[in-house]
């Protein structure tokens, strides 16, 4: 008895350790988005509500916005939102406006947003353009995430990247991440490539389709061909990308099936034929430039440093790497 | 005669002392009886139209009364103690000589027949049940074990009670040492009064023993003496229905007295259906709680949004709702018991509108807190022992609190200190978690997996050193 009792009193004393919240007294954060203008800072949190009607039940997203003169002062204003203190752990989706990524600050953002929000699984993306007109269209980030789904699926131009997958890596000091990007045009979302964070520049659509590509990121996408005046939508699937580098060169090596229900049999050879040249033509434009620019946003700098380790010639061996390219496409039932 | 005297005396002229005189040959003879605790219609009977045949003198007189009234329990009884003593075990008794005479058993039938059991229902078994008859339950027990080896210590217990309490064993399977120290345990009782059997076991069981219960009541006699042939031993007492099994073990209390009656598959299923229950209805209120307060990013997201939907409405936090559901439960299966019969369901029906959908529309609660409440509190009825039913309610009490300060670490505590508690609680010196810890092997193959009855050969040898349950068949 005096077991009980003696726990009982530890009970009570010790009961401010732990970090008591009642469910109903948390507001669900299931979107952020951050943006800085004038040096002000701008934080839109996403509030997700369940609301029981008679026959369903809905979700409700309602969108709080904060300013404030540094990011911290901005989440402290939006830590109690309508008497509801502001939860963070299951966050889907976080926008970020280019002029927060811009001239290397996302190596003070980034490390702030791991320590606040602590955990990183959730999606990021980044805009060029303002937040609020974007928000004010999509204020359930469903909507959005479904919407990049979409376009990974159909054009390639753009992936599925969470704050881990972006803080992940570890191994390359020089390596920047890329972000996709998206940016709203007449009042229509759309896809802008990928921003690289450490060369505060976009890379257009079919730059960023083929980084995708060649870290097989993407697994497939659309593509609209013309032949004999006539337009075709090519479906590319199954697409697998293997780089090896050896004796001075990168040998990429892309596997994949083709396939279309509007073109006729006859006109496969043609098609898979034009099919294989605009890709050889993208990914050569595109090493070329990576080479020029010295971008390592791809795996081939990557491979390169997998393979030599630190060296001081690494950046002159990668410039001046030759590319061997075989691509192997096929319509299914088809040959090759 | 001056032994009369002080017998009116020591009833204080109770009005239901009988007593009369007969003059019989030579002698004078006095009839002394309780008319309540006796049967009147056979001393009328039997006795006294025998002993009025009797041709008694002062030389024979003893003799006569003792061989020739027809009973088959006559006693001689030499002091006044004596005397008192039986009349108050409803025995007639034939006064001769000063504090000299004859005890005739002449008990009136006082209690209500061989019943089903109450708090054990059975699918397969036998359906009868211990009554509050001694006699009658001890001849529940002996009429499974027809054998010479089922031995019986006798106590009366109560200073004014004087109940009388058997303490059965196998002569031949129980150890030794163990009937000495239930015996020694309740030879130490001193009270005024044992009315139940219930009242025993505060003796029997260890003192530091406070969340579990560690000796068994039955109301079946099969299941005595099922417990018998384990080497345990069984305590019946008069004017109760319930008999008393020590030592028992946690794993005892996952079986019911049908497990020995079914394929040994099915058995097993039901004894991981009863440790679940058990689990379940002692953390589910607790992890509702820790992951509702605690560690909501266990929870997945739409449940959690819909946990928090249900409780927009609900003014109190999620320790004071789950206390006033379970408390409420408590006071409906309370009311439930105690009812009278002419209420019929109406209590039922009130207390289900009270705990269910009248206090989520009014707001008080949330309707996931009557599901969570419900399956702990059903969960705890699956067990046929009410001891451990109300063990069950402390320990849900206590982990619903741990979780509440400290969330799913106060449970994990809770359960590490669940764990060292049953592996140290002890029953008459024995290990409580046996045969798990220690373990035993010859006992594992009935413990929570039941093994084909061909496989369970030994006995417990915690129990017993007589281990060979079943001897291999001679091979033709």
């Amino acid at each position: 008895m005096k077991k009980i009792i003696f726990l009982f009193i530890s009970l009570f004393f010790l009961g401010g350790c732990g970090q008591y919240n009642e469910i109903n007294k948390l507001a669900f954060i299931d979107g952020i988005g951050i943006e800085k203008q004038d040096d002000t800072y701008h934080l839109y949190l996403a509030v997700v509500k369940e609301e029981k009607q008679e026959t369903e039940t809905t979700k409700k997203h309602t969108i709080y916005h904060v300013t404030g003169q540094s990011l911290e002062e901005a989440f402290q204003k939006g830590e109690m939102l309508h008497n509801k203190r502001a939860y963070y752990h299951h966050l889907t989706l976080m926008l970020l406006h280019s002029s927060l990524l811009e001239n290397n600050q996302y190596q003070k953002l980034f490390p702030f947003l791991k320590d606040k929000l602590q955990q990183g699984d959730y999606l990021l993306l980044e805009t060029p353009s303002p937040l609020s007109s974007i928000l004010k269209q999509y204020q359930d980030p469903t909507d959005l995430k479904e919407f990049i789904r979409r376009e990974q699926k159909e054009s390639g131009t753009t992936t599925l990247l969470t704050f881990d997958d972006i803080n992940a890596h570890d191994y390359d000091p020089e390596y920047s991440a890329s972000i996709p990007s998206v940016i709203l045009e007449d009042n229509t979302l759309k896809t802008n490539g990928m921003f690289l964070l450490g060369k505060d520049l976009t890379y257009n659509h079919s730059f960023s389709k083929i980084s995708y590509l060649l870290s097989n990121q993407i697994t497939e996408y659309y593509q609209t061909i013309s032949l004999d005046q006539q337009s075709y939508f090519i479906h590319l699937l199954h697409l697998n990308c293997h780089i090896s580098w050896k004796e001075n060169t990168f040998s990429i090596t892309i596997t994949g099936s083709l396939e279309s229900d509007e073109l006729p049999k006859e006109k496969e050879k043609e098609a898979k034929k034009k099919i294989e040249e605009i890709l050889e033509e993208e990914i050569k434009t595109f090493v070329q430039k990576e080479q020029t620019e010295n971008v390592s946003t791809t795996p081939l700098k990557n491979i390169l440093y997998l393979k030599l380790g630190e060296k001081q010639n690494l950046d002159e061996i990668y410039q001046t790497s030759k590319l061997d390219l075989k691509l192997s496409l096929s319509f299914q039932g088809g040959q090759s | 005669m001056e032994t009369i005297k002080k017998i009116k005396e020591a009833f204080g002229n109770a009005s239901d002392l009988i007593i009369r005189d007969f003059q019989i040959g030579e002698c004078t003879i006095y009839l002394v009886q309780n008319e309540v605790l006796c049967n009147s219609s056979f001393i009328n009977e039997y006795i006294l139209d025998r002993l009025t045949n009797l041709s008694l003198t002062k030389e024979n007189e003893e003799f006569l009364l003792y061989n020739f009234l027809p009973d088959n329990s006559v006693i001689k009884v030499k002091d006044l103690d004596q005397m008192i003593d039986f009349v108050c075990k409803g025995f007639a008794l034939l006064i001769y000589e000063e504090e000299k005479g004859i005890a005739i058993e002449a008990k009136a039938s006082l209690d209500r027949g061989i019943g089903e059991a109450n708090s054990e229902s059975t699918i397969r078994g036998s359906k009868d049940a211990f009554n509050e008859n001694f006699n009658t339950n001890l001849g529940l027990i002996r009429r499974r074990l027809r054998c010479e080896h089922c031995f019986m210590e006798t106590l009366f217990l109560g200073k004014e009670s004087r109940v009388k309490t058997g303490i059965l064993y196998m002569n031949d399977i129980a150890l030794k040492e163990n009937v000495e120290t239930v015996k020694k345990k309740l030879e130490r009782i001193n009270v005024d009064g044992v009315f139940d059997s219930g009242s025993l076991k505060r003796y029997l069981e260890e003192k530091h023993n406070f969340l579990f219960p560690t000796v068994l009541a039955t109301e079946r006699p099969d299941r005595a003496a099922q417990a018998l042939l384990e080497g345990k031993i069984v305590i019946i007492t008069d004017n109760s229905p319930f008999a008393l099994i020590t030592p028992t073990f946690f794993v005892d209390y996952l079986h019911s007295p049908d497990d020995y009656y079914q394929r040994s598959f099915h058995i097993s299923f039901l004894r991981i259906i009863r440790l679940l229950a058990f689990l379940i209805a002692i953390f589910t209120p607790a992890l509702y709680i820790a992951l509702t307060t605690h560690n909501q990013d266990m929870l997945p997201f739409d449940l959690l949004l819909n946990f928090a939907a249900q409780r927009e409405s609900v003014p109190f936090s999620a320790l004071t709702e789950a206390l006033f559901m379970s408390i409420s439960f408590e006071i409906l299966r309370e009311s439930d018991i105690r009812k009278p019969a002419s209420m019929g369901s109406a209590v039922s029906i009130l207390g289900g509108l009270i705990l269910g959908d009248a206090a989520v529309s009014a707001g008080i609660i949330s309707p996931i807190m009557i599901i969570v409440i419900s399956i702990s509190a059903i969960s705890g009825l699956a067990f046929t022992s009410q001891e451990m039913i109300s063990s069950l309610r402390w320990l849900r009490f206590i982990m619903m609190f741990l979780a509440m300060f400290f969330g799913i670490f106060g449970i994990f505590w809770g359960a590490i200190f669940l764990l060292a508690s049953l592996t140290t609680t002890t029953t008459l010196n024995l290990p409580y978690f046996a045969p798990i810890s220690p373990l035993v092997k010859e006992e594992l193959g009935d413990s929570l997996i039941k093994s084909k009855n061909k496989k369970i050969r030994k006995r417990n040898p915690l129990l017993t050193k007589n281990k060979v349950r079943e001897r291999e068949r001679e091979k033709k």
